[in-house]
């Protein structure tokens, strides 16, 4: 039985899309409609980050809910930064009776990268954690100290994996345990370095683990070979091959290289055993989604 | 030990308008060993004090003294019945028993108390405990994932860790990457198989102020009683 | 008054050598181990004495009889030239001097810079 399109097409085998909605700073509904409007049938389901980067937007709650109501189906991000236990249940019971589905369980950026450094963390649980929380809830019924839910959410629970941070080996050991703790579907980090992303893969895949969930490989295109370089020296836990940022160094229409460049990526995602779809990052270039999937030939 | 950092001298000069008496109280303990509250240090902020309030005729009567333990009370007979400000040059902990000891004097910290660390080199000192209350080193190779990691994640390292730093800071070592890197030298990467599932955290501050009862040396409550005579 | 606390081996005889030529009567030299000896609160201690500035005068960093005592000297220096502004003075009046014991030029020159930073303040403001 699946509660969500994204776990309908994952279970029955069909090559998953899915992208990244950055919700608005403050109260722009409309803005955010007409996103969603644009997006419509681009995609399976749409993460809406959860204050990301840890700057302060509209929640990732709210922003699932007005998305659901333009017809697209989202995947709610909650981090561990800023919620314990009781938050996130109660936040979690609410999404599923807004119904929100889909629930992907992050740790968090850590707040010195956002724009209140000097907030105090909560990280009552970790994103294993999390998951543990939220399966009890769905399966036995109970919240996590006991007590029974009389209408328990209805949940399919997610995870990210970044096979791009170290140390690499463990990473899949995370991934296992991540899916212990009851992820059934998984977004990686933006896949850059494919040639570690292959090792990657085929290490979850000796281990059975691309049979215990879906592996859905995160991809990003990238206007310029600066944002290229601003990637591998400013995000965490990202690994950029010197040979992408040479070619869109190379390239006379850069913008139209790293569209190129984001294709090939998918397409070449497509035929690595165990991947099971595409995750789309098209910070504040959410309007490029569509040509992307439609020339990778992976229009929903 | 307890690790402390000294207070800008313009945040403590502000802390003693109006004060007459000022008694610049040092601590031979742990912040001594960390070089900001011994007796060397309390006798530097004690000259600061005074050669400020010479300059601006401020008028305070300032002397240093350093004790053996400010947070035992049996270390503070010398300072029975001040009624001054005490600069308290020894960690909160000592600060508070100060003011207990001293209930007329005015307290204020001469520094900004820290973390559980231990020094890393000459002059450089690290956090290396939480006071979680229920420790789990046994499982993470003696690494502390609650004080170290800066999310206190404790099944693993975060999607930031890489080349062994952690994403807050490239001058910080990921304690998760020390804790995989170890158990595997250890040839125990296995204890990290399971999951550690969502901790009580009471024995932590959540359960309020902790309060550490020795079975043994306390008289217990009843004894208590009696011995008040209730 | 410029108090200089020099160390034996390098900052007393430089000293003494250039004392002997004269003009240096505002100087008073105090004889330390090593410039690494020097207690801050000695040297806070000057101020309330009367000084109007200090040197702290040691070995040449690499030639420290101390090995490293001139070296924890010349941090300690930077972080009292702080410490007294704080308390109420004016910059600069805390300086180190690197020197080798047949270098009374560069004591004198150390001495004449300091009095410049006390002259455009003047004396103990
Ligand atoms: S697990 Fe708790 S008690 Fe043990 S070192 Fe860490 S914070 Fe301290
Ligand atoms: S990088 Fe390592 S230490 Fe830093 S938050 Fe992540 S797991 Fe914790």
């Amino acid at each position: 039985m699946s509660v969500s399109r994204l776990q309908e097409v994952l279970d029955s085998g069909r090559f998953a899309v899915t992208a990244e909605i950055g919700p608005p700073r403050s109260c722009e509904t409309e803005r955010l409609r007409e996103t969603a409007r644009a997006l419509k049938g681009s995609a399976h389901a749409f993460n809406l980050t959860d204050n990301q980067a840890a700057n302060v937007r509209m929640s990732s709650i709210a922003s699932s809910v007005i998305c659901l109501q333009e017809g697209l189906e989202p995947v709610m991000q909650m981090t561990c930064r800023d919620r314990n236990r009781i938050a996130i249940q109660s936040d979690v019971i609410g999404a599923s009776a807004l119904g929100i589905r889909n629930v992907l369980c992050i740790s968090g950026d850590h707040q010195m990268f956002g724009d209140h450094p000097q907030a105090k963390n909560v990280y009552d649980l970790d994103s294993i954690q999390e998951l543990m929380v939220l399966r009890r809830m769905r399966d036995d019924g109970t919240n996590w100290s006991g007590e029974a839910l009389p209408q328990p959410p209805q949940l399919y629970l997610g995870a990210a994996a970044n096979p791009f941070a170290d140390p690499f080996e463990f990473r899949v050991t995370r991934l296992a345990k991540k899916i212990d703790a009851g992820a059934q579907f998984v977004q990686t980090q933006c896949v850059l370095d494919i040639e570690r992303f292959k090792r990657f893969m085929r290490l979850a895949v000796e281990k059975g683990l691309h049979e215990r969930v879906h592996i859905i490989a995160g991809v990003i295109p990238m206007r310029s070979h600066k944002a290229a370089l601003f990637m591998k020296n400013k995000v965490a836990g990202m690994s950029v091959p010197d040979s992408v940022v040479e070619r869109l160094r190379r390239a006379s229409d850069p913008r139209e290289e790293g569209i190129r460049l984001c294709v090939e990526t998918m397409q070449d995602l497509g035929s690595i055993r165990g991947v099971h779809g595409v995750h789309i990052t098209a910070i504040a270039w959410e309007d490029i989604i569509p040509r992307l999937v439609t020339e990778a030939g992976i229009r929903p | 030990m307890i690790i402390a950092e000294k207070k800008p001298l313009p945040e403590v000069l502000g802390m003693l308008e109006g004060s007459s008496e000022v008694l610049v109280l040092g601590c031979r303990s742990c912040t001594a060993i960390c070089l900001v509250g011994g007796e060397r240090e309390a006798m530097e902020t004690c000259e600061a004090l005074a050669l400020h309030s010479e300059i601006k005729d401020k008028g305070w009567k300032v002397r240093s003294l350093t004790v053996e333990r400010a947070c035992e009370r049996e270390f503070l007979t010398p300072l029975n019945g001040f009624k001054g400000t005490v600069v308290s040059m020894a960690c909160g902990v000592g600060a508070q028993v100060v003011q207990e000891h001293c209930p007329d004097a005015r307290v204020v910290p001469g520094v900004n108390t820290s973390n559980m660390g231990a020094p890393e080199g000459t002059g450089t000192f690290v956090e290396r405990c939480a006071g979680c209350g229920d420790c789990i080193l046994h499982l993470t190779a003696g690494i502390c994932p609650i004080a170290r990691c800066a999310k206190s994640l404790l099944n693993g390292p975060c999607g930031g860790s890489q080349n062994g730093r952690c994403e807050v800071s490239p001058d910080t070592p990921c304690a998760w990457d020390q804790i995989v890197k170890a158990l595997e030298r250890q040839g125990r990467l296995d204890l990290l198989d399971a999951n550690i599932p969502p901790r009580d955290w009471r024995p932590s501050r959540n359960g309020g102020p902790r309060r550490i009862v020795n079975a043994e040396a306390s008289p217990g409550d009843a004894q208590r009683r009696w011995r008040e005579g209730e | 008054m410029i108090v200089c606390y020099c160390c034996s081996r390098s900052g007393v005889p430089a000293a003494l050598s250039a004392l002997e030529e004269g003009g240096l009567d505002d100087v008073i030299v105090r004889e330390v181990p090593c410039a690494g000896s020097v207690e801050r609160w000695e040297v806070l201690r000057s101020f309330r004495q009367g000084a109007e500035g200090v040197l702290i005068v040691g070995c040449l960093l690499e030639n420290c009889a101390h090995h490293y005592g001139s070296e924890v000297a010349a941090r300690r220096a930077v972080l009292l030239e702080r410490t007294v502004q704080d308390a109420g003075l004016s910059k600069g009046r805390v300086a180190m001097v690197h020197l080798a014991e047949h270098q009374p030029l560069r004591f004198r020159r150390a001495v004449e810079e300091m009095r410049a930073v006390i002259g455009t303040a003047g004396g103990q403001a």
